[in-house]
């Protein structure tokens, strides 16, 4: 018998809903919220502190841009009272979790990227551009939605909302400062002739935010690996770009990596997409500040090499 | 001599069955996309309004979401200290665009000063950035304001966010005064055009398409 993909999600549902299934008993009754990529695990942390208990959608070691559902996060969301997830790509699946488990209507959901401005995917020349859903690899936008998350989370939990708007302003001039030291370190640096292509299209927010110009996203589809005649066409652009500096990505095959380098001659750099991993309080800054490290050392280098930064 | 007579396989019936299936194919499809379509909301933008998301240069953009943010920061402190933050707090802060550093010198060099806003029943304040090169990125002015909520009942919980507003506008006048009045029309006037976000719930509403009306 073939069972289709809803049908077994629905299936797995009702083995973990099933009755006399017992629920561990709690020895305070917190809020529980989910949250469905790592930053926004450290957000709620930094935010909230022990106030709640945190409950990622997807187990740690599962990758976002190819997840499929898994029984024990299936019976995981059974348990949320509200869940904060990113709303404008990456967990599309969380939706269908939470009817799979039969609390879609009991869950509240709070949308991070509720207000936030969003900016234009880079390497899109069209008329019509396409918004780049990566809000949560950057400083800016992370500030953004912190403050969203704080104020929704106050208004399901007013008792404390005073907390979590304290907290929420002390982590964004925490995260600011992070940013200042990075920032500093390109004083007297003028990166806008830097030319830089991304392999991965999810780093437009934090090179907006060095005043970097993306020039060109290696990848023919948001996570999806360039065939060989796309790669030539990629190395070709490259090229004919005069792009000094490529960032590729952890999850990104050395093979390509290899080529591109091999081919054009660009720095190759690489960054992490803070969705892989353990979910800590300290993934978000760990994360953010590798990459703010890694591309500030991207530009001096360049600097340094007094390539390809004046054309 | 019995003889008996063979039509030709001509297939025309299977032909024809084949043609019933594609059309069933096709008509329960048809009905399938009708059913399942939903109309892409359009936000129409007002003759004094342009579009961040489409509009503004890149330059233009991270200034424009680094004024975001700080609008959604000060809305905070206000909300805790019924008080807007002063251009020295801002900078204490580490609050871009305000602190100077050398992004902000390379995205047009910015001075900011801050103006007071009084009307009657309405406290607020605006945050002016002089441009000193246009050609990099337009001056900017973000727009704080609070009114606040009349006619609640005795009792009746505040929504803390109620009654808090904020915009950002742009001006490519190189020699832009800082305006005196902060309205609508004086603002168009003197050539400010509002800097209005596509946000991420806008996305999730499917208002992916502006125009101007």
């Amino acid at each position: 018998m073939i069972l289709s993909r809803r049908t077994a999600i629905g299936a797995l549902a009702s083995l973990a809903l099933a009755p006399g299934a017992t629920r561990p008993a709690r020895a305070e009754k917190k809020l529980r919220v989910g949250i469905t990529l790592h930053p926004y695990y450290s957000w709620v942390a930094n935010i909230c502190e022990d106030k709640v208990e945190i409950l990622p959608m997807i187990k740690a070691g599962f990758e976002v841009h190819n997840y499929e559902p898994q029984p024990d996060d299936i019976k995981r969301a059974a348990t949320m009272d509200v869940l904060v997830m990113n709303g404008i790509g990456h967990d599309a699946f969380a939706l269908k979790v939470l009817e799979a488990a039969e609390v879609r209507d009991k869950v509240k959901l709070i949308y991070a990227n509720q207000g936030v401005a969003l900016i234009p995917a880079s390497g899109d020349t069209g008329e019509d551009k396409v918004y780049n859903p990566h809000t949560f690899i950057a400083i800016t936008a992370a500030i953004q939605q912190i403050f969203n998350i704080a104020t929704e989370l106050g208004k399901i939990d007013p008792d404390n909302a005073e907390f979590y708007r304290k907290n929420a302003r002390t982590y964004a001039v925490k995260l600011r400062k992070l940013k200042a030291i990075y920032i500093n370190r390109l004083a007297g640096v003028d990166g806008r002739y830097l030319r830089v292509a991304t392999i991965h299209g999810g780093y437009d927010y934090l090179m907006q935010e060095f005043g970097l110009d993306v020039v060109a996203v290696i990848e023919p589809a948001h996570g999806l690996m360039p065939s060989a005649s796309q790669l030539k066409d990629t190395i070709d652009k490259i090229k004919s770009l005069h792009v000094g500096v490529v960032f590729s990505q952890m999850m990104f095959p050395d093979q390509f990596v290899e080529t591109i380098k091999r081919e054009t001659g660009a720095s190759i750099y690489t960054l992490v997409h803070i969705t892989e991993g353990d979910y800590t309080r300290n993934k978000f800054e760990e994360g953010i500040e590798y990459d703010m490290k890694t591309i500030t050392d991207a530009v001096l280098a360049a600097q340094a090499a007094g390539s390809k930064m004046t054309q | 001599m019995q003889t008996q007579i063979v039509k030709p396989a001509t297939g025309r019936f299977e032909g024809v069955y084949l043609l019933l299936v594609c059309a069933i194919v096709l008509m329960v499809c048809g009905a399938l996309i009708i059913k399942r379509h939903t109309a892409l909301e359009v936000v129409n933008l007002q003759p004094y309004q342009i579009s961040a998301f489409a509009d503004l240069s890149k330059t233009e953009q991270g200034i424009f979401n680094d004024l975001y943010a700080a609008g959604l920061e000060i809305q905070t402190a206000h909300r805790d200290s019924n008080s807007w933050l002063a251009l020295d707090e801002l900078v204490d802060l580490a609050l871009p665009p305000f602190e100077q550093t050398s992004l902000s010198q390379s995205r047009g060099g910015h001075q900011w000063s801050s103006l007071p806003i009084e009307a009657k029943g309405l406290s607020g304040i605006g945050y002016f950035g002089k441009s000193a090169r246009v050609s990099e990125a337009r001056s900017f002015l973000l727009v704080m304001l609070y009114q606040p909520p009349q006619g609640l009942p005795p009792g009746a919980r505040v929504d803390p966010s109620a009654g808090l507003s904020f915009s950002i506008w742009v001006n490519s006048n190189p020699a832009v005064p800082a305006p005196k009045s902060i309205d609508t029309a004086a603002l168009s006037d003197l050539g400010w055009k509002e800097a209005v976000a596509l946000k991420g719930d806008e996305v999730q509403r499917g208002a992916t398409q502006r125009k101007t009306q």
